[in-house]
């Protein structure tokens, strides 16, 4: 009696939102034909694709894909490189945006800010191609920067193909694109502080370092959370667009990522799609407890997570 | 758009009707009444349908094309996924080589692509060629031919097939620098030493370490700077006896350990591992380099080398400034290896009918005619060409103001007519390319002929091997040119670089020694 | 906040903005400089201050070619419908999503679920031929539905806003459907334009789908093509035609000129974008 009491109410408060699941129709519907009808490739994982038997009808291999990347170095190389160039752009790329906001929030002279933003910002619209493009042209060992270095006297330093290098460049050009993007958030909640707020702090006679201690941190320091917990949900991914279009043969040890060793199995010659899965679905779970611990971890910490 | 094939079919059979009333030799050579349209993928597509010799064997063949195009940047990926996906265009080209002939094998027994009807007899010339091609029988895989290799027309003059590739070097400069030998032999000693002063005394005035010693095609590193000298590039030689993994050999890294000192020395140009295939060459061009390591394959060397160069530098003479330089290997003997007679390979889609493929073998087999050699030649018979009573031939070319015959096609369309049969021989031939440039290549195909020469005979053997172990495993272990490239840049010295070889090698052992096995068993017991 | 006096502080502040400034402006400025010099001023010193000499001859065989010009058609389509799709999406999805429906935490899951795994290269590509999407502008378009990440920052921003007016439109009788499009939208506007701007963004770089599964030249988006000239600008370099040979270029010169002309409509644009959302959004955070 109780249990179809609490159906029927389903039904009822279901029919009430009828409208919002009609909503809900085209995002639903875009993901089951673009992300979950192609979800039956994950066998491919634990078999050998053969092309005339098509992905259902491949051979079954168990465990081998697994067993092969888990012996294979260059997995392993990869691995590492994504998160270490990822926990690098997380604590040297992801703080400078936040302190470039405060300092521009800071800076007195209103159009000399705004003109520094349009600068700072413009990066953030070109693609990785573009940004490449301007790299090699910049840092190349005939660029602009060596060509400075010699006429000053100093030795060249070869930037595209250093491995004590490489990381910092990904985390530098990564900082020159997006960092004065970023900002754009952090201002946006900053002037979204109660003025009066900065007002009554000022009568008190508390100075810039205070203000910015006990009024501006709290004010964004919930966009910070959200956006620190997507920066960790992307750890894996550590931005196949941006390392694709810089990276090369002699950094493969310091900069070959995940996403970039797939593309090359897949792509390069004689591809293997059954260690490729594997490794797209090794490296989904990771990328998925990730996500899941940092959004936990907001959550303790009173934030509302994006869960 | 069925409508429209009906309609075209309609006026096209009333023709053949009114045709065959009025003699018989129009309808004989009008049979093709149904057009088909073919996709194919291309480089240049856009110059290729500009071309009047495409429009020619368009109307001729009555067939259209649709161009998927493909370029050095996306083609990998491009034929790759739709081969993999069943979505082949009904002609694709790809290359199979060395290395990646396993590929081939694999896809090839899955079904990927449509094998070709016997060719005896109805397709007379394209059987000619065949019979031509020396890795013919390897193309079969349970006696079916599943792929149209882009035959070489250059190479039944050469044998063994030795190759054109060669250093090329800066003649004024090394007269300035006081190094020049007039007999254009080096050793390798002689060599680094010339690098090493273009470098230091910088004859062409690029400022101070700005003129690059030596740097190659990019796709030859890093086997040009010292690997095929030493080593010569097979995977698997065979050494005493028993097939060996070459990267494991004393003198694979012996090889490396001359390039990493080359690279060190800064003989060797420091973006080079980095370096696309045309980045070298760009530097040649513009007189910042001495030594050059390209294939001189005549129009190619020609057209995107010499004459680019005469333009960026007025003041050069091409022709006695630029010359080939023979090396010898750091063994002090002079080396060769022999290639393959082919170049790539054209593939057709399992999805196409029977008469579909039989009418671009048809349009195959005329490209393999005298009559189409001079189409992707010299062009339309009676319009850029014409017979003689005594079978010479008349060019109908423009001429310059010097009266000299100027080619009228864009070089870059060649692509499309190289489908069936790869027409290199003729730049020898070619009237709007200069004598000296041809004497050159002649020069370095006879130089790598002498006696002197060590040619290593090309291992078909081993590099067409189709056993399963091999065609599966081969690939996991074909990334030593990266690791080259790194243990050359990022050692800070030999031990180092020794050290970093041993591991890598350590790494492939598990899968090496399957293959080996498998080699082994196979190759040597018949 | 009265006037206050220019201190210490404030000039330290201003040098290090400066200095931050400097560092992203001069790589574009170096990138248009190589782009407008001939090959000899390059080649003595590609460090430079102030053009010595000045050629558009990398600009000429560029532009020549018309890949440039279809790829901006090309990708200004993609941009426009692009966007306007995914916010269609991104809206619809996040606003249902804020509200406590049953069966929410599964589809929060599902949504979730695709950001970790996929099917994979080889069914991905057969699901776009199966459905008609091959060489077919839509395919730069349909398959990014919306991005999760900002479906996120929708959800969080529709979910602070008040909840008076929604409850007393609910009362008037409202639906949820003209709740959305007459109260809720209006109020979020600065959100909406500067997600429409970062998919704009996304779209307008767009050249990874165009690579894989655009087979005509004339659809190539405009990444794409640039990306095939900064690989290799020898198809500018190259060929026995006058056409292509009696212009002097170099392929750095080419490469930047390709960099700088498809930079070129953004730098346009920029400055009513940019007043847009940076007044737009501040705007609106204070207001919420």
């Amino acid at each position: 009696m109780k249990k179809k009491l609490s159906r029927t109410g389903l039904i009822e408060q279901m029919l009430n939102y009828k409208y919002i699941y009609l909503m809900l129709v085209p995002g639903l519907l875009f993901l089951l034909t673009f992300k979950y009808l192609p979800m039956y490739g994950i066998q491919l994982a634990f078999k050998r694709y053969m092309l005339n038997k098509g992905i259902t009808g491949s051979p079954w291999v168990g465990l081998e894909n697994f067993r092969y990347i888990w012996t294979e170095p260059a997995f392993w190389r990869a691995f590492k490189n994504t998160i270490i160039i990822s926990l690098m752009k997380l604590g040297l790329g992801f703080p400078i945006g936040i302190i470039l906001a405060l300092l521009i929030n800071e800076l007195r002279i209103k159009k000399y800010k705004r003109f520094l933003q349009t600068i700072y910002t413009f990066p953030h619209f070109l693609s990785w191609v573009i940004v490449s493009g301007i790299v090699f042209n910049f840092l190349g060992n005939t660029g602009a920067f060596n060509s400075f270095l010699q006429t000053i006297g100093m030795h060249k330093i070869n930037f595209l193909m250093n491995k004590s290098i490489f990381r910092y460049l990904l985390v530098y050009s990564e900082v020159w694109k997006e960092a004065g993007w970023s900002t754009i958030l952090y201002l946006a909640a900053i002037a979204g502080i109660d003025p009066t707020l900065y007002e009554a702090a000022t009568v008190d006679g508390a100075n810039r370092w205070y203000k910015i201690k006990y009024i501006t941190w709290p004010g964004i320091q919930n966009i910070v959370v959200i956006m620190f917990i997507m920066t960790v949900g992307t750890i894996m991914v550590a931005g196949f667009n941006q390392v694709f279009n810089l990276y090369n043969e002699v950094v493969y040890d310091v900069g070959d990522i995940i996403s970039t060793y797939v593309y090359r199995i897949s792509f390069q010659q004689a591809p293997d799609y059954g260690v490729s899965t594997a490794v797209g679905l090794f490296n989904g779970l990771i990328n998925f407890i990730l996500l899941m611990l940092a959004n936990a971890f907001a959550k303790r910490f009173g934030n509302s997570g994006i869960i | 758009m069925r409508k429209r094939y009906l309609a075209i079919l309609l006026i096209m059979s009333v023709f053949l009707i009114w045709g065959s009333g009025s003699g018989a030799v129009l309808a004989s050579q009008n049979n093709y009444d149904k057009q088909y349209t073919y996709t194919v993928s291309m480089m240049n597509p856009e110059i290729v349908k500009q071309d009047p010799r495409y429009k020619y064997l368009k109307d001729k063949f009555n067939v259209d094309f649709k161009f998927r195009p493909v370029n050095w940047s996306n083609w990998n990926e491009k034929v790759r996924i739709w081969t993999a996906s069943g979505d082949m265009p009904d002609i694709m080209w790809m290359g199979f080589n060395d290395s990646n002939f396993s590929e081939y094998v694999n896809w090839a027994s899955q079904g990927a692509y449509k094998p070709l009807p016997k060719l005896k007899g109805k397709y007379p010339h394209l059987y000619q060629l065949r019979q031509k091609l020396k890795t013919d029988d390897y193309w079969e895989i349970d006696g079916k031919l599943y792929a149209w290799p882009i035959y070489m027309n250059s190479a039944a003059w050469r044998n063994p097939i030795v190759s054109t590739f060669s250093f090329i070097y800066r003649v004024d400069w090394a007269k300035a620098v006081g190094l020049y030998h007039a007999d254009n032999n080096y050793s390798w000693q002689e060599m680094k030493e010339m690098a090493l002063a273009f470098k230091q005394q910088d004859p062409g005035e690029n400022g101070k370490d700005k003129t690059i010693g030596i740097a190659g095609i990019g796709w030859t590193w890093p086997w040009f700077a010292g690997l095929i000298q030493t080593h010569q590039s097979n995977d698997f030689p065979l050494k005493n006896g028993k097939y060996v993994w070459g990267p494991a050999q004393p003198e694979y890294l012996a090889g490396i350990k001359e390039i990493k000192s080359l690279y060190d020395q800064g003989i060797l140009w420091e973006d080079q591992p980095i370096a696309n295939n045309n980045a070298a060459r760009n530097k040649f061009i513009a007189g910042e380099l001495g030594i050059y390591y390209t294939n001189v394959n005549v129009g190619d060397y020609y057209n995107n080398v010499l004459v680019p160069m005469q333009q960026a530098q007025p003041d050069l003479d091409i022709f006695k400034d630029i010359e080939p330089m023979y090396v010898a290997s750091p063994r002090g003997n002079f080396f060769d290896q022999e290639v393959v007679d082919y170049w790539s390979a054209t593939l057709f889609s399992p999805e196409m009918s029977d008469d579909k493929l039989a009418r671009w073998l048809e349009l195959s087999d005329y490209m393999a005619s005298q009559e189409g050699m001079h189409l992707a030649t010299i062009g339309i018979k009676d319009k850029n060409y014409r017979l003689k009573d005594n079978g010479e031939i008349e060019l109908l070319w423009p001429e310059d103001e010097n009266g000299k015959p100027v080619n009228p096609f864009d070089s870059r369309a060649i692509r499309f007519f190289e489908l069936t049969t790869m027409h290199d021989k003729f730049a020898l031939n070619d009237p709007s390319v200069p004598e000296e440039v041809k004497a050159d290549v002649k020069g370095i195909l006879r130089r790598h002929l002498k006696d002197d020469v060590n040619v290593l005979a090309y291992p078909y053997q081993v590099n067409w091997f189709n056993g399963s172990t091999y065609t599966r495993y081969v690939s996991r272990i074909a990334d030593t040119n990266a690791e080259i490239s790194e243990a050359v840049v990022s050692s800070q010295n030999m031990a180092e670089l020794e050290a970093s070889w041993q591991e890598y090698l350590k790494s492939k052992e598990t899968t090496v020694n399957k293959i080996l096995k498998e080699i082994n068993q196979q190759l040597l017991e018949k | 906040m009265k006037k206050r006096k220019f201190n210490f502080v404030d000039l330290i502040i201003l040098i290090i903005l400066t200095i931050f400034g400097l560092a992203v402006l001069y790589p574009f400025y170096n990138a248009i400089l190589v782009s407008i010099v001939p090959q000899h001023v390059y080649a003595a010193s590609p460090f430079m201050l102030w053009p010595d000499e000045i050629t558009f001859n990398s600009y000429k065989k560029v532009l020549s070619d018309p890949a440039i010009l279809n790829g901006l058609k090309t990708t200004l389509i993609v941009t426009i419908l692009g966007t306007a799709y995914n916010m269609i999406l991104t809206i619809l999805t996040a606003y249902a999503l804020t509200k406590e429906i049953p069966g929410r935490k599964l589809i929060n899951y599902l949504i979730l679920f695709t950001m970790f795994f996929s099917g994979g290269l080889i069914p991905y590509y057969l699901l776009i031929k199966n459905i008609g999407l091959i060489n077919n502008i839509l395919v730069m378009i349909l398959p990014m539905g919306f991005n999760i990440m900002y479906m996120i920052v929708m959800r969080s921003f529709f979910s602070q806003l008040p909840t008076a007016l929604e409850e007393s439109a609910k009362i008037d009788g409202a639906n949820d459907i003209t709740i959305l499009f007459k109260i809720i939208l209006p109020l979020s506007l600065p959100i909406i334009a500067t997600l429409s701007l970062y998919y704009g963004v996304n779209r307008w770089n767009e050249w990874y789908h165009g690579m894989l599964f655009v087979n005509s030249t004339e659809l190539m988006p405009l990444q794409l093509v640039l990306r095939n000239i900064v690989q290799d600008a020898n198809k500018f370099l190259q060929g026995n035609t006058a056409a292509v040979a009696n212009v002097k270029t170099f392929s750095e010169g080419i490469k930047m000129a390709s960099v700088v002309a498809t930079m070129f409509p953004i730098m346009l644009l920029y400055p009513f974008l940019q007043r847009y959302f940076l007044t737009g959004l501040t705007l609106g955070a204070v207001k919420s």
